[in-house]
């Protein structure tokens, strides 16, 4: 597997591969030593849960600043 | 590190069917192990496996976690014990595990010629030496599950299979894992939320979005730019346009208009209403004060007037000749009254005739009627006997002869005379009714006249003289009409020049209220725009994620194919070896393993097949669909020996669980010359339970140095009854 990784990670740089892309397999690596390939998934996934959350936290923020709509009266008839 | 490791003896107690301890000592040599199903050989295999690595390949899942099953429910003291000796180039080295069945985990101790370890530092030394868990199965231990899984249908399991064999399991499970499915699915969810808010927000603006392009068209059309659509250009053009209609409403003579400063563009629209008013203004003031009206006036009198005396000249013209042309044909009206006398005279003659010759008939009649009751036997005036008969019938004859035709002749005269009669009476009719219109045509001809003379303040009398005066006048109102026309034409410019002015501010103001009106719809959906910000920002940090993800997978694959691809041209040739000699095909003599990349599921994964070809002809086949199993389970065989034979291993020792399967006498044959042939340099250890490979071992299999065989007879409370012969 060490060979492998080794590959991969020349592949990367010679396919002119981005810092954050050869960050991200340096992550997978870690990932992978820790737990093996179900930890790669659930690094992967945290990943797509922080973009999430991030951006959630960011629209709550938004909201705070932004005036709230004014909201319809109900009468009685 | 030890070279060349081989298996010197097992002890197994209280694992899987063993009971009480047995130790079986092989001293290094090959051995065969032999006996009927259950007999417990593949537990005393399991048990080497174990001990090395606390596991069992083929079971994969247990009832609990605990792995309690590998303990013998029978043992008192529930505990599974196996000791492994090997012996290397450098020493003895003793791996030794215990179970205890109520206990997670086990407890492993390996001694080596450098030393005791314990635990995880045992574990250590032994990946040192013998590698992973699937590295050992790999090279060391062919299972029948491995054999299986080589030839089955399933590219699945064949790729996994042939992955465990080149050591890239991790691989393909690591790519496996990579969720870009997962990833792909979060971004078109996404952006189908992104494009939800897009269409309620579109659907809100659409109209006023409509509407500000419409406007926009409409100033663009009119000779303005984008860059003027703007509040500043806006009021400066108003300015001036304010100035241009103050001036112009005091040309005009109305009261001078005040615009208040303009600040915003609600203002100029406020203020372009009052330009329009006052330019409307305007318009009635020169209409009102104009002299302009008044000779347009005199100018439509007169020639009205004109051309009604024109037209009595000419219908009086027409209406003499036509009595003219009455009179020269018939005759004046006394000329036709005199001649309509006589012929009333006439008639009158012959109406008295009529009645005379009426008269002279009846007295005839009455003769005859009074000769026809006498009888006259003479005549009473030449006394000459005559016939009564004759004489009627003379009278009669005179009667109706003479008189009638002259009674018929006064009745054609007098028809006749009817007839004149009527059409005297219609010629006279007719020149009375033409002298009637001659007179009524005069009275127009003569109002006409007065009134153009009255147009014309005129005490002129005569038509020609009233019409050339006529004349005179409009050609003067011409004149003088050019001359206040251009002067007033003037004015209509400016006025225009403003009301064009007007317009394009207008435009303009248009476009800014159609855009504050967009501006302010907006500004309700601050909420959703901000959510579309978020979502793009989502979108681009999953797409990139994506897209490296993507990069990462595929460096993987190439990778990936690298080193199976360098590992199924190193063993080429021996596969093709091990299987001519172990299958014998008549027609496919090598077979090849095959590797291409596909599409599952949107990943990309590499895919083996093994094909069977004839290196003569070049035909080739794919095994799983054309050969039987024996063959096929030749050709698992021959790529696990051959790849075996090439990782660099420690282990000396090859064990084979149940290789004949599905092998006819023949190949068994073929498989003990094989095995023959692996056991120069290793030690091989087999299990089988076919009794046909075991007499083809008894007179087949003569490795260097000999074999120990393991008979499994059964088995006794202790454990399996295992049988110890050398040969």
């Amino acid at each position: 597997m060490v060979e492998i990784m080794d590959i991969v990670q020349q592949a990367l740089k010679d396919s002119g591969a981005d810092t954050e892309t050869q960050e991200l397999w340096k992550s997978i690596i870690e990932w992978y030593e820790k737990g093996g390939p179900d930890a790669v998934e659930e690094g992967i996934r945290q990943r797509v849960r922080e973009i999430k959350s991030i951006a959630r936290k960011q629209f709550k923020e938004t909201k705070e600043v932004m005036p709230l709509r004014k909201k319809k009266k109900k009468t009685r008839r | 590190m030890p070279r060349d490791l081989i298996l010197d003896s097992i002890t197994i107690e209280g694992f899987r069917g063993f009971n009480d301890p047995q130790t079986i000592e092989l001293n290094g040599a090959h051995a065969i192990i032999f006996g009927a199903i259950g007999t417990g050989k593949s537990s005393t295999l399991c048990a080497i496996e174990w001990a090395l690595f606390g596991n069992i390949a083929h079971i994969k899942c247990l009832e609990s976690g605990t792995q309690a099953e590998f303990v013998n429910a029978n043992k008192i003291d529930q505990k599974a014990k196996v000791t492994l000796k090997l012996k290397g180039d450098d020493g003895d080295y003793i791996v030794y595990r215990e179970k205890q069945a109520t206990k997670k985990g086990s407890k492993l101790t390996f001694s080596t010629p450098a030393g005791k370890f314990e635990g995880d530092e045992a574990a250590d030394q032994i990946f040192s030496i013998f590698g992973t868990f699937e590295d050992f199965h790999r090279s060391v231990f062919l299972h029948q599950e491995a054999v299986r899984a080589i030839i089955t249908e399933n590219p699945e399991d064949r790729d996994s299979a042939l992955d465990r064999l080149f050591g890239l399991e991790k691989t393909r499970e690591l790519m496996s894992k990579i969720p870009l499915a997962t990833i792909l699915k979060e971004c078109e969810k996404l952006e189908a939320e992104k494009m939800k808010i897009e269409e309620r927000i579109k659907g809100a603006t659409q109209q006023v979005e409509k509407e500000m392009e419409t406007a926009r068209k409409e100033a663009l059309d009119l000779g303005l730019k984008k860059n003027d659509f703007n509040t500043q250009e806006c009021i400066q053009r108003f300015k001036e346009i304010a100035k241009e209609t103050s001036s112009a409403a005091e040309d005009c003579g109305i009261e001078r208009p005040l615009f208040s400063e303009p600040a915003t563009v609600e203002d100029v629209s406020k203020g372009l209403k009052k330009v329009k008013q006052v330019i409307k203004d305007c318009r009635k003031q020169i209409a009102a004060t104009s002299r302009l009206n008044k000779l347009q006036k005199d100018q439509k009198q007169i020639n009205e007037a004109k051309e009604k005396l024109e037209d009595a000249l000419v219908e009086l013209k027409e209406a003499t000749e036509e009595y003219e042309k009455l009179e020269k044909e018939w005759g004046t009206i006394e000329q036709i009254e005199k001649r309509e006398n006589e012929i009333k005279m006439k008639d009158d003659n012959l109406r008295k005739e009529r009645e005379t010759v009426d008269s002279t008939s009846k007295l005839v009649a009455d003769g005859i009627e009074v000769i026809s009751k006498q009888e006259l036997k003479n005549c009473p005036i030449c006394d000459a006997r005559i016939s009564p008969k004759d004489v009627l019938s003379k009278l009669k004859t005179k009667v109706s002869i003479t008189l009638k035709k002259r009674l018929s002749e006064i009745d054609d005269e007098r028809n006749k005379i009817r007839e004149e009669l009527f059409q005297l009476d219609d010629r006279k009719n007719a020149i009375s009714k033409a002298i009637s219109m001659i007179e009524k045509l005069k009275k127009a001809k003569d109002e006409a006249e007065n009134a153009l003379g009255e147009v014309l303040q005129s005490k002129s009398k005569g038509s020609e003289i009233l019409l050339k005066e006529a004349e005179e006048r409009l050609s003067e109102l011409e004149k003088e009409l050019a001359k206040v026309g251009k002067a007033l034409n003037k004015k209509n410019e400016i006025l225009q020049k403003i009301e064009d002015s007007t317009e394009i501010c207008g435009a303009i103001v248009r476009v800014l209220e159609k855009e504050a009106e967009y501006e302010k719809i907006r500004e309700t959906f601050a909420e959703e725009d901000s959510q579309i910000e978020i979502l793009k920002t989502q979108i681009d940090e999953m797409s990139s994620l994506y897209t490296r993800l993507q990069s990462i997978s595929e460096a993987i694959i190439t990778a990936h194919r690298k080193l199976a691809g360098a590992f199924i041209s190193k063993g080429k040739k021996k596969i093709s070896s091990y299987y001519d000699r172990l299958c014998g095909h008549p027609y496919y003599n090598s077979i090849r393993i095959d590797m291409e990349q596909r599409n599952v599921k949107g990943v990309q994964k590499n895919t083996y097949t093994i094909r069977a070809f004839n290196n003569k002809e070049g035909r080739e086949t794919l095994i799983s669909t054309r050969f039987s199993m024996g063959q096929m389970n030749c050709a698992a065989l021959s790529i696990f020996l051959s790849l075996s034979s090439m990782l660099e291993r420690r282990p000396k020792f090859l064990i084979l669980d149940d290789p004949s399967q599905s092998l006819d006498a023949d190949h068994k044959k073929s498989l003990v010359k094989v095995l023959e042939d692996v056991s120069l340099g290793n030690q091989v250890i087999i299990a089988t339970q076919d009794r046909e490979l075991e007499q083809q071992i008894e007179t087949g299999f003569r490795p260097e140095g000999g074999y120990i065989i393991l008979n499994y007879k059964g088995w006794s409370k202790e454990g399996p009854v295992i049988e110890i012969s050398k040969k």
